[in-house]
């Protein structure tokens, strides 16, 4: 857990366990995002990844160990005032409000989570539309909108809510090569307004091409954190994946 | 001393009844995830075609059981099939209105049929009651008891012990697994409907024999059967059965240590209580 | 908001200038001026239950306990020698305290958790209402028929109460409230991840529906001048208005007014000469609904609207 001493830490994990009944999803985990850094977080299916995200989100509440934003214990607070302190997030599936039209979705995101009001706050979900490349859909129906568009808006959504870290689960599943381009673009540019970021993917190329550092977990541990040149030569990261694919 | 122990003994009795009276709903709202508001309809029926076939053939509660249920599976199974399955991919809220507009409807029938007076039904052992030691305990009390705990006992062996009941529980573990492994699922569907309303057919039936006979006697019964139900954890025969008689001694102690009038209210608060208590499972 | 403010106002003032102009013809008669008074309270009501029921999407079976409640508070201060105009606000407020007082804990669940908790705590209340000696008990209250208000004031009350029920729904629609709680009804979870405040959204949202559904029971308690804990308190009441949304239109500003005047013609002209069917009726009518018609009527009439207007507009 090295890094470099001028930066501080953004979200700290610190030996943070769920279990589910007898399942234990999360086994004592140490994770930590520095400031403006985008953290890659792989790992076989069943690895904890989601689980994670869930309590980093206050989802739910871990059993034992601690979760900072920013230095402050957020580990018990519920997700809307943990939305508010500065952490968003995105869906595997994305979650949209179907009766709601896109820029209406965006402003919840806004006004809520934001807590920006009036005039200011269409402008940030207007910005945030903009971003995500959605300024053609903005008056369409949630419902009306693909997978690709649907997973864009859940991440205009979560950055109206003016966050200071953005967790992204898989969010180039599913989509074409054209696509998942596109939405690696849309990233660095998230990265580039001062937003850490956490971003599970299944799509290695997408997240080795962004991440400046990966933590690979497995069975809900830590098997190895480093550069993505690194972890791709880590043994240990080998056996997990080869040793799964191998059995499946 | 005397007067706590029969009350508990009281309760415990009413209990047994009230656990298996509920345990339909359970079944249904497991397999199904459907809050079934025509439970009430159907421990209603039960009780109406059980007075009847007392009043016209002089068939006993007990024997008529034997119709309620085969009755009782194929009216839930039909119900299933002709309504509750459009509804499958639907919010579960549309089902629960749906299934009230039965209830409505069945109400209405009965209402119609038979009016809207109180019945009763007298069979030989009605009034026969038995001494044990200090305390006097009602005959068809014991006997409906004995048969809610014989029904308890079938119902889970039948679960345990056969494919049918391998499939049902499969389906309510996970519908789309069970479905992938071959499991018919639509026909458990119709299957759970039907038991779980063979379940609240044969209950009238036994409740015939001492609560009086009213088209709204489903009204009384559901939002108990839904105490039950939430407190003994949905599926879970064995919590079904305590929650059951636990509610039957909290009625009893009420009615006699507060005021009668307020038995009832009893299982209304209950059953807010442990809904609100039960969030985490509830969402 | 501001957008809100103006058109809706001139909407509202449009609307109660209308109600004056067909007074007289309501007014003609006892029976006509009833109907009027129960169309009034029908769409305070139905906006009412849609303000958590439609936006919110947490079906009440429960809110008889509110209408009882304001019913009460109405008819007790009334006796107690206060004006009614006075007692209605206590009514409003005894209701929303209520209201809040079960909504905070029930509203933390869902769907038909909510729903079936609703009916626990309706029914309790009835039950309890029943009891209470000092307002009489099972055999209700009977008001000084002496000082009724007379139809002229009780329309004007009854317009007013209705216009106002529709502008606060109209407001809360387009308000952060509204859209809040149309963010979790489509999907708490991630309504909260966008940093919703789950609970109090709906809690908000409800004090004012029992608010409002309270200002009815008062209303209802003012112009029947009798009430009884079966009747207000009455789990039939509750299950009206979830007809009654239903059948306009769940979620909509416009669809409680619509089904509230529907319910009402069809409560007066068509099950009155089915009375021995009427429950089977609702009951088929609520089936119909679920399976064919889940939107209501009003989708219906918008797009007949749409159509008048391309045609001649």
């Amino acid at each position: 857990m090295s890094g470099p001493a001028a930066v501080s830490a953004l979200v700290e994990a610190r030996g943070v366990v769920k279990r589910f009944g007898g399942l234990t999803a999360v086994h004592r985990l140490d994770l930590t995002l520095w400031d403006g850094e985008i953290l890659g977080l792989i790992g076989p299916n069943g690895a904890g990844k989601t689980t994670l995200f869930n309590l980093l989100s206050g989802q739910f509440a871990p059993d034992s160990g601690e979760i900072l934003l920013e230095g402050r214990e957020i580990q018990r607070l519920p997700s809307h005032r943990i939305c508010r302190l500065g952490l968003a997030r995105t869906f595997q599936v994305p979650r949209p409000f179907l009766a709601l039209t896109v820029s209406e979705s965006v402003l919840v995101g806004a006004q809520f989570g934001g807590r920006v009001a009036g005039t200011s706050a269409s402008e940030t979900a207007d910005r945030c539309i903009a971003l995500t490349r959605l300024e053609p859909r903005r008056s369409a129906p949630v419902h009306s909108l693909n997978l690709a568009e649907r997973k864009r808006l859940d991440l205009a959504r979560a950055l109206a809510t003016r966050p200071r870290v953005l967790l992204v689960d898989e969010v180039a599943a599913g989509l074409n090569p054209t696509e998942v381009r596109e939405t690696v673009g849309i990233l660095r540019e998230v990265h580039a307004s001062g937003i850490g970021i956490i971003y599970v993917e299944h799509v290695m190329e997408a997240v080795m091409d962004i991440s400046d550092r990966v933590h690979v977990l497995d069975h809900g541990a830590t098997i190895a954190i480093g550069t993505p040149g690194e972890v791709t030569r880590d043994p240990a990261v080998i056996e997990a994946y080869l040793g799964r694919s191998a059995g499946s | 001393m005397v007067d706590l122990l029969s009350v508990l003994a009281s309760g415990i009795l009413v209990g047994t009844v009230y656990a298996y009276m509920a345990y339909g709903l359970g079944l249904i709202y497991g397999v199904l995830r459907v809050v079934n508001l025509a439970h009430g309809a159907f421990l209603t029926l039960g009780v109406y075609v059980t007075w009847w076939l007392n009043t016209t053939f002089g068939m006993d509660p007990l024997v008529s059981i034997l119709i309620t249920v085969p009755l009782g599976f194929a009216l839930g199974a039909t119900v299933e099939r002709t309504l509750v399955f459009r509804l499958r991919d639907s919010p579960p809220v549309t089902t629960l209105l749906l299934l009230f507009g039965v209830w409505l409807i069945v109400r209405n029938a009965l209402y119609l049929i038979f009016g809207g007076a109180d019945r009763s039904l007298l069979t030989s052992y009605s009034l026969e009651s038995l001494a044990v030691g200090p305390l006097t305990l009602s005959i068809p009390r014991l006997i409906v008891s004995a048969f809610s705990l014989l029904g308890f006992v079938v119902l889970a062996l039948m679960l345990k012990r056969t494919w049918s009941g391998l499939a049902l529980r499969a389906v309510a573990q996970d519908r789309e697994a069970a479905a992938l492994s071959g499991v018919p699922v639509n026909r458990v569907w119709a299957v759970a409907f039907g038991i779980g309303s063979a379940l609240a057919m044969s209950a009238g039936s036994l409740m015939s024999l001492f609560y009086s006979v009213t088209p709204e006697f489903g009204a009384r019964f559901l939002l108990k059967s839904f105490c039950v139900v939430v407190l003994g954890g949905l599926t879970n025969i064995g919590g079904i059965l305590v929650a059951g008689i636990g509610l039957g001694i909290a009625e009893d102690l009420t009615a006699f240590y507060i005021h009668t009038g307020y038995r009832d209210v009893v299982s209304f608060l209950v059953l807010t209580a442990a809904l609100v208590m039960r969030r985490a499972d509830a969402d | 908001m501001s957008s809100f403010t103006r058109r809706h106002l001139l909407l509202g003032v449009g609307a109660l200038g209308g109600l004056a102009l067909i007074a007289p013809l309501l007014l003609a008669n006892p029976y006509s001026s009833r109907l009027a008074q129960l169309l009034f309270m029908n769409i305070l009501l139905a906006s009412a239950w849609n303000l958590v029921g439609g936006f919110a999407g947490q079906i009440s079976f429960g809110n008889a306990s509110l209408f009882g409640v304001g019913a009460y508070a109405t008819s007790m201060l009334w006796l107690a020698g206060f004006h009614p105009f006075l007692t209605m606000p206590v009514a409003a407020l005894l209701a929303a305290l209520y209201g809040v007082a079960w909504g905070w804990p029930c509203l933390r669940l869902r769907g038909p958790y909510f729903a079936i908790a609703t009916i626990g705590v309706a029914e309790a209340t009835r039950i309890v209402a029943n009891h209470i000696e000092a307002a009489g008990g099972a055999s209700g209250l009977t008001l000084p028929l002496e000082q009724d208000l007379g139809p002229v004031l009780l329309y004007a009350l009854g317009a007013v109460l209705a216009v106002a029920a529709v502008l606060v729904s109209a407001a809360v629609r387009r308000s952060r409230l509204g859209l809040g709680l149309i963010a979790l009804r489509e999907d708490a979870q991630a309504a909260a991840a966008s940093g919703v405040n789950v609970a109090r959204q709906q809690v908000t949202v409800f004090a004012v529906t029992a608010a409002l559904t309270g200002l009815a029971g008062g209303y209802y308690a003012v112009f029947t001048l009798y009430i009884v804990p079966e009747k207000v308190f009455g789990f039939d009441l509750s299950i009206s208005l979830v007809l009654m949304v239903l059948v306009g239109g769940i979620g909509t500003v416009m669809g409680p007014v619509l089904g509230a005047g529907i319910y009402l013609f069809l409560e007066q002209f068509v099950l009155a000469s089915l009375a021995d069917i009427h429950l089977a009726a609702f009951g088929a009518l609520l089936i119909f609904i679920i399976l064919l018609e889940p939107r209501g009527a009003a989708p219906r009439v918008a797009q007949f609207v749409r159509l008048i207007r391309r045609r001649f507009g």
